[in-house]
């Protein structure tokens, strides 16, 4: 029970990678991503995660009470809001090459290869 | 690479990396531990020395506030960046504002009722940052998606008079400079750069634990200009390109 | 103390008053301030430097926020991020500045910019080089990590109306967001086990018990995230792709200061974090094999491109993999090799990226095939190019030739040297090749291939500059760079002075528990005895020479289509090795997969 959140940010996490690559269409790729990096989040937390812990927030409860790790959260709320915003650096990017190539596909888009 | 190729080599990959990974998790300390050093200091730190309820918050802002100023330029880069790739170029074609299906009057009475509140949601959050569950980022995400409760209402003309893209650009680099700002006051008051030297007030009011709230602040109004400059670039992106007289963000 | 966080917040703050005022003011306005900036951070750099070089134990250590450490030595603690800067981390930050000014001043008017978010997006990137270099925390290490990520993207996408950029841009968006999922992931694994961030203290807990198969894994997932950037195969594949399109100061900022401290975190990261448990001779063969394969994959794959920004790229692979060569031979010399060898590749392939850009600048190609012959009345530029393509050899006494020597014999395998000089002559023949053509107009041009044909630049209005002014003959403000840059690489190479304080650096990295001592209970250790490092002795001079001679008999047979009949025994192979850079972002993530693995199954076998 105690490595399931583990496992579960695991499996987030090849899933997440095993989409981006066989993806057709460059959208999915980039959503993908996003699985993936939803599995870093998970293992942060699940690693942060003491049994019986309420949240790190002293406003309403006695100093003292037993709370989660605050480290784990810090990291993760503002990874959150900026992986958001650098993967809509990619979705822009991805916009930008369906314009000039008409196509989302990866397989088509080898241009650059050699 | 042909498609079999790559699948097969992704399956090979994943069987490698996958058992490494597993075996990793499963040599790590179980989840629900109960010790966890680093925590307990930060919220000791935070609670009794910085006054401040929110741990998470004295974290981000205050004990390691100097990852969160590089955070946020991360997000102002990426803003920035989507701002300038989509910049329409010579040779789009121009098309006509439009707006989206005409929703339901259902959502759309809907949508007029909420935007006050979650507006105001998102105000209090990031200025009570420091107190109860909130800050500077969560409460600028609730601000710029509260503020596009109008285009879910199914008015983006009505968007586009609230938030003048060049206005929201400015303010955008005033969050990003503020938190540097802030920073420096840490420095003129004779300590280091962001090191908390405001008065700390009493535990749980709104004037206290020095210069997280302003800080919060600083970060709200940059995460919530970055984000609706973005949401903004997309949406002009896909419902319609100004004219350049009134054109958009920085990149023009 | 004071100097270090300047040297970001400076460049940071810069970006962000650009940004905010950009719109209103004259391009030259924009020009000036993005110099100015760039010249403050280049001249704060230096101060850290001197200050690093003042202090004692080599070290600048501060605590941000004034959060220092409490408790007792041996078991110091701070919640908060420490700044701790070595020799090395002050000289790649300096390096970093002093390049983007340089490009700064390239960029100087000709460079179509529309709006700020150009001068903006790089001093933001130079402000992330700088944090990368000098932080002393894992996690901000992935937060510089990210940053310089992220400005390069857009950097490289820049170029918006033409339709490649955006596909080599996000080839190197979504290869380098993998990398930044495994580092996270490699952090949080290491996170559970020391319940740390930063390195020192994340150090000093691995040390204190044998590695397991935890250790592995978080070395791998960090180490090979860093890897990406320091384009090492098989995680280069976004390299080529991406410097083929992104206007030239940022290939110059990508292949010379990116992969530079990229190869440098390497070597910090396993010094400070690692070494204490994943023991130094289980990593030396590891790395130092890698680094062969990509330097031999790289050079090879210059010669075959006619794209000469690509060209460029493979030739960055190729001397990464020297770099990482150096850094795996787990030796301060092996240091100096690599801190020697880059500072003095930067200034070549800097310079080279630069005239191939007034290439670009003048004729709106980069395609050998087009260019050739047309080259023949820009003599100063051709004759930059020459010393470039020898200097890539490694010809005596340029900086990377003294560089290579230095990494081949700190690794101690007798077959080294013979890499080294294949690298050098691939590289240096394929320079020096693109020369004989373009500015000579001598032999056939060269065959026109899928990659060469999408270099020919659109219309004017998306050409990365607007052209030269009728009767413009020299670019001074493109080609004094370019001669600085090639200066700085001779004078790297023959200062002795200068491999004995990279020699001396590289101790001070390789130093755990003197890092440790100093960043977690301010306990400077004992200044390290002075490193003495070999230069160029007379046998290490000639076979110094054997790279460039051989460059320019490769070249030579190429112009003249000697060797067809080699070529085409070699071509199945060849074809192969160029197939699998295909240009598709699946392929690319799939041997990211794959390469992880690989790396974790040898770890596994030679630390277990």
């Amino acid at each position: 029970m105690t490595i399931l959140p583990y496992l579960v940010a695991a499996f987030l996490l090849l899933a997440g990678l095993a989409g981006a690559v066989i993806s057709r269409d460059l959208i999915r790729t980039i959503v993908a991503l996003s699985v993936a990096q939803s599995g870093t989040y998970v293992l942060l937390l699940g690693i942060g995660w003491r049994r019986g812990g309420s949240a790190p927030v002293f406003a309403d409860v006695d100093p003292g009470t037993r709370t989660v790790d605050p480290i784990v959260q810090a990291l993760c709320l503002t990874d959150v809001v900026v992986g958001a915003t650098v993967l809509s650096l990619l979705l822009a990017l991805a916009v930008k090459v369906h314009q000039s190539s008409g196509s989302r596909d990866p397989d088509a888009l080898t241009e650059l290869g050699g | 690479m042909t498609r079999q190729v790559r699948t097969g080599l992704l399956v090979v990959g994943l069987l490698g990396f996958g058992a490494l990974l597993v075996a990793a998790l499963l040599a790590a300390p179980p989840s629900g531990r109960e010790s966890h050093p680093y925590g307990d200091a930060a919220s000791q730190i935070s609670v009794q020395r910085q006054n401040t309820p929110n741990v998470i918050s004295s974290i981000n802002f205050d004990q390691r506030g100097f990852d969160t100023l590089g955070e946020e330029f991360l997000l102002f880069a990426s803003v920035l960046g989507a701002i300038v790739l989509l910049r329409p170029t010579p040779g789009d074609k121009q098309v006509e504002v439009s707006d989206a299906p005409e929703p339901l009057d259902a959502v759309r009475a809907l949508g007029v009722l909420l935007l006050p509140v979650v507006v105001l949601v998102g105000f209090y959050v990031v200025a009570t940052g420091h107190l109860s569950i909130g800050g500077g980022f969560q409460g600028g995400v609730i601000l710029a998606t509260g503020i596009h409760l109008l285009f879910l209402a199914g008015d983006y003309k009505a968007l586009r008079r609230v938030r003048p893209l060049p206005l929201v650009d400015v303010d955008d680099v005033v969050g990003a400079f503020g938190y540097i700002v802030v920073g420096l006051v840490g420095v003129a008051m004779g300590g280091a750069f962001l090191q908390n030297t405001l008065p700390l007030g009493t535990f749980n009011t709104l004037f206290s634990a020095g210069t997280v709230d302003l800080l919060s602040v600083a970060i709200g109004i940059e995460v919530g200009s970055g984000m609706i400059l973005l949401l903004g670039e997309f949406l002009e992106q896909a419902l319609g390109s100004q004219s350049s007289a009134s054109s958009s963000g920085a990149g023009t | 103390m004071v100097v270090t966080v300047a040297a970001i917040v400076v460049p940071l703050g810069a970006g962000a008053i650009l940004t905010g005022i950009g719109r209103w003011i004259p391009r030259v306005l924009l020009d000036i301030g993005a110099l100015a900036a760039a010249l403050a951070t280049t001249v704060l750099t230096l101060l850290l430097l001197l200050e690093v070089q003042d202090s004692p134990s080599s070290r600048v250590v501060t605590w941000l926020g004034n959060w220092t450490p409490t408790g007792p030595p041996g078991q110091g603690f701070s919640v908060g991020i420490v700044l701790a800067v070595d020799p090395l981390g002050a000289a790649m930050a300096l390096l970093s500045a002093v390049l983007m000014t340089l490009v700064l001043v390239y960029s100087w008017h000709h460079f179509t910019v529309s709006g700020p978010a150009f001068h903006a997006l790089m001093l933001l990137l130079l402000a992330g080089l700088v944090g990368f270099s000098v932080t002393g925390d894992l996690f901000s290490l992935f937060i510089f990590f990210e940053l310089t990520s992220t400005t390069a993207y857009a950097l490289t996408g820049y170029l918006t109306a033409q339709d490649q950029p955006s596909q080599g841009a996000l080839t190197f968006g979504a290869t380098t967001t993998v990398a930044g999922v495994f580092i996270l992931t490699g952090i949080s694994l290491l996170y559970a086990r020391t319940d740390a961030l930063g390195l020192a203290p994340i150090g000093r807990a691995l040390a204190a018990r044998p590695p397991d198969v935890l250790v592995v894994a978080a070395f791998v997932l960090v180490i090979g995230g860093l890897l990406v950037k320091s384009a090492v195969v098989p995680f280069h594949f976004w390299t080529a792709d991406a410097e083929a399109v992104a206007p030239t100061p940022v290939c110059v900022m990508l292949s010379c200061s990116l992969l530079a401290l990229a190869s440098v975190a390497v070597a910090r990261v396993y010094w400070t974090v690692f070494s204490g448990s994943l023991t130094p001779d289980t990593i030396r063969g590891p790395l130092i094999g890698i680094g062969v394969l990509t330097g031999l994959v790289g050079g090879v794959m210059s010669v075959l491109q006619h794209h000469l920004k690509r060209m460029l790229a493979f030739a960055t692979v190729a001397h990464g993999g020297l770099f990482l060569v150096g850094v795996g031979a787990v030796a301060p010399a092996g240091l100096a090799g690599t801190t020697v060898d880059a500072l003095g590749h930067a200034g070549v392939e800097g310079a080279l990226f630069c005239l191939v850009g007034i290439l670009l600048h003048r004729y709106a190609s980069i395609s050998e095939h087009v260019l050739h012959g047309k080259g023949r009345n820009l003599e100063i530029t051709g004759g930059l190019v020459v010393l470039g393509g020898l200097g890539l050899a490694g010809l005596p006494p340029f900086g990377t030739g003294l560089g290579k020597t230095i990494t081949e014999h700190a690794a101690g395998a007798h077959w080294l040297p013979v890499i080294g000089t294949t690298i050098g002559a691939l590289t240096g023949s394929a320079v020096l090749r693109m020369w004989a053509r373009v500015f000579l107009g001598v032999g056939r041009p060269a065959p026109e291939d899928q990659s060469s044909r999408h270099s020919e630049e659109p219309a004017d209005r998306a050409r990365e500059t607007g052209g030269p002014h009728p009767g413009e003959r020299l670019s001074a403000t493109m080609l004094v760079p370019v001669i600085l840059l090639l200066v700085g690489a001779l004078v790297i190479g023959l200062v002795p002075a200068l491999r004995n304080w990279a020699a001396h650096a590289g101790a001070v990295l390789m130093d755990r528990p003197g890092f440790a001592g100093e960043v977690l209970d301010g306990v400077a250790p004992a200044p390290l005895p002075v490193e003495h490092v070999e230069g160029w002795t007379v046998e290490r001079v000639l076979i110094g020479l054997i790279a460039p001679a051989l460059a320019v008999v490769v070249a030579v047979a190429a112009v003249r289509g000697v060797g067809r009949a080699m070529e085409s025994r070699l071509a199945a192979p060849l074809r192969i090795v160029r197939g699998l850079h295909s240009g598709h972002v699946g392929d690319y993530i799939a041997w990211q997969i794959v390469g992880a693995a690989l790396l974790g199954g040898i770890v596994v076998l030679t630390a277990l």
